[in-house]
């Protein structure tokens, strides 16, 4: 039930099968994109991406000395011929990606129009769909919310699902989820990046507007040697509240925590507000640069097929 | 400041205000809209106060502009104003003087007159004394009077300001004479309570009295408060003012030469400095004589007795040329404090000797003597002929009439001037009474009477003296120990001088001052008593003038002012008045037979002592009490309403509070 009364902005129409998730259609044009990973990565078994481990690849890497023990397949003989000694060719060795798409789930997603939860979803599953597409192992998380002792409430995991025929499960493990709860923004992504062995690409998809702040959330991730990508998802209303019909004396209800706030909207509100909001968008920018971590604010209002085959893109997340 | 109804406003104030209030609680029911964080708004809200002045004030700006709004109202509701006059709920008899010294432009430095002045201080003082306002009422009543020489009601006791205000604002200047004996007898009438079951007859309520004047009121010190009465004197106009004026003038023309005329012309000067004054003649309007040099007044003097004694000069011009009647104009060249009685006018008749009728056939003395004179024609009647004369014959027949014979019987004397001896004729005024009275001698005369000119009448002895009583409005020129001898009446159309004596009863047709004495009646009587210059009159009474019977459409034009219609009576006498403003009054009318309008003028002079002297009295004598002045402000505020001032303000705040209205709806 919504809990939007009259002149908030609805949210989207609730979505109830993997393709309004992704439809063929994007499928299609998804299948010849990529996940880039600024970083290498050690994967757990063979994959299609290098790895820093030496391997069994095309690609060469390097030459050492014989031992004995060593595989004599790697053993380059036109070395052995002209130096009349025994070197190894070293290759780097191709191996899967660690790919984990986490997508809030809190109760200040379950707004906006088009809904942020929703745009959320379908966002991760064409991500997801790159990664299976491209045989990586791809993990999805969702989060939203605190436990009565501080633990991270509603967190759900579908961990390394691989391969295109993992699309429906994925899908449906999407739809399967519900927005509520108030923070713990800090707690999932710590135990997120806990739990996790490997390493890989962490896509956050969030709004990241979390009372408790975003900074020790990212910095577990971060910390951990992920290439991270915090995707800032935010709804037309609240990017241009004015353009949107924000006026009026209101009393402001928080989604999360039904916390007021008695607002008579006036153009100097207005001006306020839209500089708080630039100003917390610039602060979660700077410091995700300052720990190398990808920041891309998603606009609802854009169209998903734009998002992925433009903008993404040209941010470099797909290739 | 005072405030009318301050009960009024809290009451409204107490009733609108909680639920302006409540009002505005309700009004801003805040709209619930869910969002997904506080966090932004709170903080952007917390912005908007911190770099915002009056923060909190901005917060509840337009609900404290409303209260502002029904704060102003209700203190406008309050009729809050300025001064602080003493509220008085009784009676009070407002006495505004509209004498001739009160149009002295003295009264501030705008040029306006006393009278102005005292009108709007007397506005100021109903103001003060009827607090009602708009919502309120009080228990003061006013009366208001405007006097001169003839009170006049504007209002009795009322309890409405604006009659009571209306009644002040419509008093109009006159140069009449300033009495306020009448006007306190017209006051008095009204605090007179008839209650027909007191067994203690009429009571009087008690009046408080204020007087706007400059106090130059001739019969103030004769005055005498009731009990209970109260006086409060409130002095207008400057008492340094001076002014010099013509205390009278004559004209006659000389016994030899009847075609010319010559002009007398005394002017007082009521001032302790002496004055050098020029005067100028003018006939019909024509300039025909102007002093050869300055006439040097001399500056009152202080009498020990009398008080203050005006300086006085006579002049008298050279004799002009003017057989025809004219308007003769004499006035003081030059600008000081009353203008009105710089100027003087008399109607001169055209020249021609007299027509004068003895009744008395046995009457060989002044039968003798009136043929001594250069007459035009004298006609001896006997008493019974001249009672059958009609009255309109007597009065166009002869100039003058003596009556001479001590058998006359007459109910009324017809119109016309008349001298008369022995036994007094019928006319209001003059009554015999008891036995003759013998061996009666002079114990005083009225030497500047023009008809004792050069009249000694020490070695008079009476031998039977016909007792008379004078009445109102007679005039006794010579009086002895047992009573009048000489007397004045003037009663309309009728002059007649009555010598209560005959003078065959005396030793008078013996001596010298017999015949100057009949010599100096016959010029009087006949010369200033003719038709043309019997209207000459003063303000404050009537004029009255005798028109042929068959004159219709009659109109009399004051000066400066329109055409008043009169309708004459049976006889022809047409009378209009009192007269209000001095100067030259013409009365015109339409005889049958003619085609032209036959026209009359008629001079009135402000010739009176009293409002010749112009400088105000600080303090005021009323029977044995002395009540100082206080001083009308020149120029003072009225009570000064602030509630429209505050309306403007609220019509402002209103603008102010619309646009920030405005300007919140439109953030939106």
């Amino acid at each position: 039930m919504s809990r939007f009364p009259d002149g908030a902005p609805p949210p989207s129409q609730r979505l109830t099968s993997v393709d309004q998730l992704i439809d063929g259609r994007l499928m299609a044009r998804l299948d010849h994109l990529d996940v880039v990973s600024r970083k290498i990565f050690n994967g757990r078994v063979q994959g299609e991406r290098r790895s820093k481990r030496r391997g069994q690849s095309v690609e060469f890497a390097d030459f050492r000395p014989y031992v004995a023990g060593d595989d004599l397949r790697f053993v380059d003989w036109n070395i052995y011929g002209r130096l009349d000694r025994l070197f190894l060719k070293i290759f780097l060795e191709e191996e899967d990606l660690s790919m984990i798409v986490a997508v809030d789930s809190s109760a200040s997603m379950h707004w906006g129009d088009p809904g942020k939860f929703d745009y959320a979803r379908r966002l991760a599953m064409a991500l997801g769909y790159i990664g299976l597409v491209n045989q990586n192992r791809v993990s999805f998380a969702a989060f939203g919310g605190l436990g009565p002792e501080g633990q991270p409430a509603n967190l759900q995991r579908l961990s390394n699902l691989r391969g295109r025929r993992r699309t429906h499960e994925a899908g449906k493990w999407l739809l399967g989820l519900e927005p509520g709860g108030r923070g713990g923004f800090s707690e999932a992504m710590k135990s997120i990046a806990l739990s996790r062995q490997g390493r890989g690409i962490m896509i956050v998809i969030s709004d990241f507007l979390h009372k408790d702040g975003f900074e020790s959330g990212l910095r577990y991730v971060a910390g951990r040697g992920y290439d991270v990508f915090a995707m800032q998802v935010l709804s037309p209303q609240e990017i241009d509240p004015r353009g949107h019909g924000m006026s009026g004396d209101l009393r402001l209800v928080d989604l999360e925590d039904d916390d007021e706030a008695e607002v008579t909207v006036n153009a100097a509100v207005l001006r306020g507000y839209k500089e708080r909001l630039d100003s917390w968008c610039g602060g979660l920018r700077d410091y995700c640069i300052r720990r190398s971590i990808m920041h891309m604010i998603v606009d609802t209002g854009m169209d998903l097929d734009t998002l992925m085959l433009e903008y993404l893109r040209r941010r470099g997340l797909l290739r | 400041m005072t405030w009318l109804t301050p009960l009024f406003g809290g009451i409204v104030l107490a009733s609108v205000i909680p639920p302006l209030v409540a009002l505005y609680f309700l009004r801003l029911r805040r709209t619930r809209r869910d969002i997904p964080s506080t966090m932004l708004w709170k903080r952007s809200v917390e912005d908007v106060r911190a770099n915002a002045p009056f923060q909190r004030l901005r917060l509840n700006l337009l609900l404290l502009l409303q209260l502002l709004l029904l704060i102003l109202l209700g203190i406008a509701l309050m009729q809050p104003r300025f001064d602080s006059g003493s509220l008085h709920d009784g009676r009070t008899v407002i006495l505004v003087d509209r004498s001739a010294s009160m149009n002295v432009a003295d009264g501030d430095e705008t040029g306006r007159t006393r009278l102005d002045l005292a009108k709007e201080a007397a506005v100021e003082r109903i103001e003060s004394l009827h607090a009602g306002g708009i919502f309120g009422g009080s228990d003061a009543e006013i009366m208001v009077i405007g006097f001169s020489d003839d009170p006049a009601i504007r209002t009795p006791f009322t309890d409405s300001r604006q009659e009571a205000i209306a009644a002040v604002e419509g008093i109009e200047p006159t140069d009449g004479r300033s009495l306020i004996g009448p006007a306190l007898d017209l006051a008095r009438a009204y605090t007179t309570i008839v209650d027909p079951d007191s067994q203690s007859g009429p009571g009087e309520a008690p009046a408080a009295l204020e007087i706007w004047s400059d106090g130059q009121v001739s019969d103030l010190a004769d005055q005498v408060l009731k009990p209970g009465e109260t006086l409060q004197y409130h002095q207008v106009g400057d008492p340094e003012s001076t002014n010099i004026g013509i205390a009278s003038i004559a004209a006659e023309r000389p016994y030899d030469k009847p075609g010319q005329i010559q002009v007398f012309v005394a002017v007082e000067n009521p001032d302790l400095e002496p004055r050098q004054i020029d005067l100028q003649l003018a006939v019909d309007g024509s300039v025909r004589s102007i002093t050869p040099e300055p006439i040097d007044v001399p500056g009152a003097r202080i009498d020990p007795g009398l008080g203050r004694i005006p300086g006085r000069r006579q002049f008298a011009f050279t004799p002009i040329e003017q057989s025809r009647g004219a308007v003769i104009e004499a006035s003081i060249l030059g600008e000081d404090g009353l203008a009105v009685d710089n100027v003087a006018a008399m109607v001169v008749p055209p020249a021609r000797r007299m027509r004068v009728a003895l009744v008395g056939l046995n009457r060989p003395v002044l039968r003798s003597l009136l043929e001594g004179m250069p007459l035009e024609s004298l006609e001896i009647l006997s008493a019974s002929r001249f009672a059958a004369v009609s009255e309109d014959e007597a009065d166009e027949r002869w100039d003058l009439v003596i009556l001479a014979d001590p058998d006359l019987q007459m109910e009324s004397l017809p119109p016309g001037r008349y001298l008369s001896f022995g036994k007094a004729p019928v006319i209001e005024g003059l009554q015999n009474f008891g036995d003759p009275e013998a061996g009666v001698i002079v114990r005083r005369t009225r030497d500047t009477h023009p008809i004792l000119r050069l009249v000694n009448l020490d070695d008079l002895f009476v031998g039977r003296l016909i007792k008379v009583i004078p009445g109102t409005g007679v005039t006794v020129l010579v009086e002895s120990g047992e009573g009048p001898l000489v007397l004045e009446v003037e009663r309309g159309p009728i002059h007649l001088i009555h010598v209560a004596f005959d003078p065959l009863d005396s030793n008078w047709p013996y001596l010298r001052s017999f015949v100057n004495f009949t010599a100096n009646a016959v010029d009087y009587l006949g010369t200033v008593g003719d038709a043309l210059t019997s209207s000459a009159g003063m303000p404050g009474r009537p004029i009255t003038v005798r028109l042929p019977v068959d004159a219709t459409d009659v109109r009399l034009v004051p000066p400066g002012g329109e055409s008043v219609d009169l309708r004459p009576g049976q006889n022809g006498l047409v009378s209009w008045g009192p007269v209000r403003r001095a100067g030259l009054h013409e009365i015109t009318w339409q005889e049958s037979g003619q085609e032209d309008r036959s026209r009359r003028m008629i001079a009135v002079n402000q010739l009176d002592r009293e409002e010749r002297w112009i400088g105000a009295a600080e303090s005021v004598e009323i029977g044995t009490a002395s009540v100082q002045g206080q001083r009308a402000r020149p120029g003072g505020t009225r009570w000064q309403d602030l509630w429209p001032w505050i309306l403007v303000v609220v019509i402002g705040l209103s603008f102010i509070e619309w646009f920030l209205w405005q300007r919140q709806v439109g953030a939106g």
